[in-house]
């Protein structure tokens, strides 16, 4: 696949119109709805995919805006170690100053104040 | 009070204290808050719905209790966050704080919403619409809020590759601590 790299009708030169390309799908079909004139794409086969840097452009656009995806080993990982830092202190079990609290409070729902 | 309901609390607090101790990187304060709840929750125990979920309850009481002492405190204390962070700094001796230090300070290092919504979902157990019910907020937020926190923390703990990650001390730690 050949592209007039000086071609002034060369849509690549224009990277927002690149973006709306991709983004549409098929240019073919908004020229046939005749709501874009643009010459390119009555001329040569239109732009079915953006260049690999393209896709790089659309990738760094987007994780500025989303927070980038995660591996799921990594995801994985975090999750083990967040869960061994909060099951350390959750294996110390009852402190006793806090079963003691809630014991002073008697079965029958009366509270037995000392 | 109903027996099932006095070991629903006592079985709920070991977990309420490690959120505590999440939530405000400081063991003693972080008792201070557990025992406030206790007496809030149990001052209040008709409130609670017998059959709904005592630690979501408690978590939720400990939670909004937090909250507005920490609204109460920023205003003695400008920069709360990195107050958190430097309550770490000056107990490193404290106990359960060693081994995961590293990681304590990268969760010190997450914004307060960010912090508590990984720790509900990621450690304390809690489906996401429970974690929302206990912020007050769409489940969606709190969604959004454990995927930024989990970027956050892979950044700060540099683990983007899965090889970068390093030999797993903590784990380590842990497992021989189990063993002996």
């Amino acid at each position: 696949m050949r592209r007039p790299e000086k071609s002034s009708h060369y849509v690549g030169t224009f990277p927002q119109l690149r973006g709306f390309a991709c983004k549409i799908g098929d240019p073919r079909r908004l020229w046939r709805t005749g709501n874009l004139g643009w010459e390119v794409m009555n001329e040569r086969k239109p732009l079915e995919q953006p260049r690999p840097m393209d896709t790089a452009d659309l990738r760094n656009r987007k994780s500025s805006s989303k927070p980038a995806k995660l591996s799921r080993e990594v995801q994985a990982r975090l999750g083990q170690q967040l869960r061994a830092m909060y099951d350390d202190v959750v294996n110390q079990g009852v402190p006793d100053r806090f079963a003691e609290l809630i014991n002073r409070i008697n079965g029958d729902g009366s509270k037995d104040r000392q | 009070m109903d027996e099932s309901v006095r070991k629903a609390v006592l079985g709920a607090v070991p977990s309420l204290r490690a959120f505590a101790i999440s939530l405000c990187g400081n063991v003693d304060r972080a008792d201070d808050l557990v025992q406030e709840t206790l007496l809030r929750a149990l001052a209040n125990i008709e409130s609670f719905q017998p059959g709904t979920n005592m630690a979501a309850w408690l978590f939720t009481i400990l939670r909004n209790h937090f909250r507005s002492e920490y609204r109460k405190r920023r205003r003695e204390v400008e920069d709360n966050e990195g107050r958190y962070a430097e309550t770490l700094k000056s107990q490193p001796e404290q106990y359960g704080q060693v081994e995961f230090r590293e990681f304590r300070e990268a969760l010190a290092q997450l914004p307060a919403d960010q912090r508590e919504a990984l720790i509900l979902v990621g450690a304390s157990g809690f489906s996401y619409e429970e974690a929302a019910h206990i912020c007050g907020c769409a489940v969606g937020t709190i969604k959004s809020r454990v995927n930024r926190a989990r970027t956050r923390l892979a950044e700060l703990l540099s683990v983007f590759g899965a090889d970068d990650f390093g030999p797993d001390e903590q784990t380590r730690a842990v497992l021989a601590r189990g063993g002996g």
